[in-house]
């Protein structure tokens, strides 16, 4: 499989299922993560990944080969609940303190898709992060985009983008130091 | 949390249904819009034939059109007899008879044995009039001639039909071209002069003919040289100025060229 292109294409021009089934299981967790830097809720955050594998089985868009087939399926994902958090703007959020069964949800993933301690320990002082700051880092640091593939998903400039990073790289140091952690590649 | 064979499963039902869903919405489109479709189509040619005129039927022929005021509003077909029937089927411009033949046909003027319209016609010192729409108000009657029943014409050939009634026959003050009879049943009736130009004591009237069916032969002189028959309220077609030629074909007709080079076929009647 060549990064999802050719497994969208199998799919999408001969009617290929396994094709969907391999953009599921190969984008799924990371696409749950990076959506939830948006949201704030692992459970929305799942939703709103499977809707958008289902616009991919139903709408079909097709990919313009502009760029990386994942920096184009997160920027769908991105679209898509950037129009959920407008419907949901008035509805009351609940806090992650409040639901401990989104917290175990979110741990056990974390677990199985991030694996090292460390950058574990990196995600969880994200969330402590504002939302601008929580995307770019998790596209760059955790989903290892190039700024110039981070900056087409978020629909900023390069230089915007670095300066985002370099910021949000920042705070993030300074939070994770009040917490007594030390993390060299930040 | 999901797993991976959980969100896969949702996926493709959520597909699923989406695909049913839209093979049902365009199930109800072509089922509404074929009868939509069929509907705008039956009313659109529907519109195209009304509009066609196809469907309208012919009116009657009034007697405002063609003859003595105020008698019947129409004429029914059972009421012409058989002879006047074929009069009517060699009627005196007859397009048929004129397709057939390379050069048309004279045109017949209306007499005491041809009469094949009910228009009014009578004929005074050998000069035919024929009833015309004018407005009747614009004349005055002057000379009385007598009864229009005592003149040839259609007031004596259907004067079964006015024995009842007389029919005064008068010159009118305006015009020495103009006919009027007054009617026993009040109306009036208006009669122009058959005509527009007297050549060699021969009398002519435009015609509708193609000038192409004839070769122009010899020049006769100016219109203002040759008496032209003024009716009040008659359209003519021919002007002092116009120049009239004799044809080749038949010495009957004359060409009358206008001044932008035009020209109109005038024929005599007989």
């Amino acid at each position: 499989m060549d990064n999802g292109a050719s497994s969208y294409r199998r799919f999408r021009e001969n009617g290929d299922e396994s094709g969907l089934i391999e953009i599921i299981r190969e984008y799924r967790d990371g696409l749950i993560f990076y959506l939830n830097t948006f949201v704030g809720n692992i459970h929305i955050a799942e939703e709103l990944a499977e809707d958008t594998f289902v616009l991919l089985g139903t709408k079909k868009p097709r990919d313009k080969g502009k760029g990386s087939f994942k920096t184009w399926l997160y920027t769908i994902g991105r679209n898509l609940t950037l129009n959920y958090l407008k419907k949901h703007s008035k509805k009351t959020e609940i806090s992650l303190d409040d639901c401990p069964e989104l917290i175990s949800d979110e741990e056990s993933l974390e677990e199985a898709y991030i694996k090292e301690e460390r950058k574990i320990t990196v995600h969880r002082a994200l969330k402590k992060l504002k939302p601008e700051y929580r995307q770019v880092l998790w596209l760059v640091y955790f989903e290892d985009m190039k700024i110039s593939q981070t900056a087409a998903v978020m629909k900023k400039s390069v230089h915007n983008t670095e300066t985002l990073v370099y910021r949000a790289r920042k705070t993030l140091k300074s939070q994770l130091e009040m917490e007594g952690f030390v993390y060299e590649e930040l | 949390m999901k797993s991976y064979d959980e969100t896969i499963n949702t996926v493709f039902d959520r597909i699923g249904e989406y695909k049913t869903a839209q093979k049902r919405k365009k199930k109800i489109i072509t089922r509404t819009l074929l009868p939509v479709c069929s509907v705008v189509l039956i009313t659109v040619i529907g519109i195209c034939v009304w509009q066609s005129g196809i469907l309208k039927s012919e009116p009657p022929v009034t007697l405002e059109d063609s003859t003595v005021i105020g008698e019947k509003d129409y004429i029914e077909p059972d009421e012409l007899d058989n002879s006047q029937e074929e009069q009517i089927s060699s009627s005196s411009y007859n397009s048929t008879s004129q397709t057939d033949d390379t050069q048309p046909d004279i045109m017949q003027i209306p007499g005491e044995n041809d009469m094949v319209d009910i228009i009014g016609s009578v004929k005074v010192d050998g000069i035919q009039y024929l009833q015309c729409s004018t407005d009747a108000t614009l004349f005055t009657a002057d000379k009385y001639l007598g009864d229009a029943k005592d003149f040839e014409g259609s007031y004596k050939q259907f004067s079964n039909d006015f024995n009842s009634m007389a029919n005064e026959l008068y010159t009118v003050k305006e015009s020495s071209n103009v006919m009027m009879i007054k009617l026993g049943n009040g109306g009036t009736v208006i009669l122009g002069r058959v005509g527009e130009i007297i050549v060699d004591g021969k009398t002519y009237f435009s015609t509708q003919w193609v000038k192409n069916e004839f070769t122009v032969d010899k020049y006769l002189g100016k219109a203002e040289d040759f008496e032209l028959i003024e009716v009040p309220y008659r359209e003519s077609f021919i002007v002092p100025e116009d120049e009239i030629w004799t044809v080749q074909e038949n010495s009957n007709i004359l060409f009358i060229k206008k001044d932008n080079g035009d020209i109109l076929v005038y024929s005599i009647w007989e």
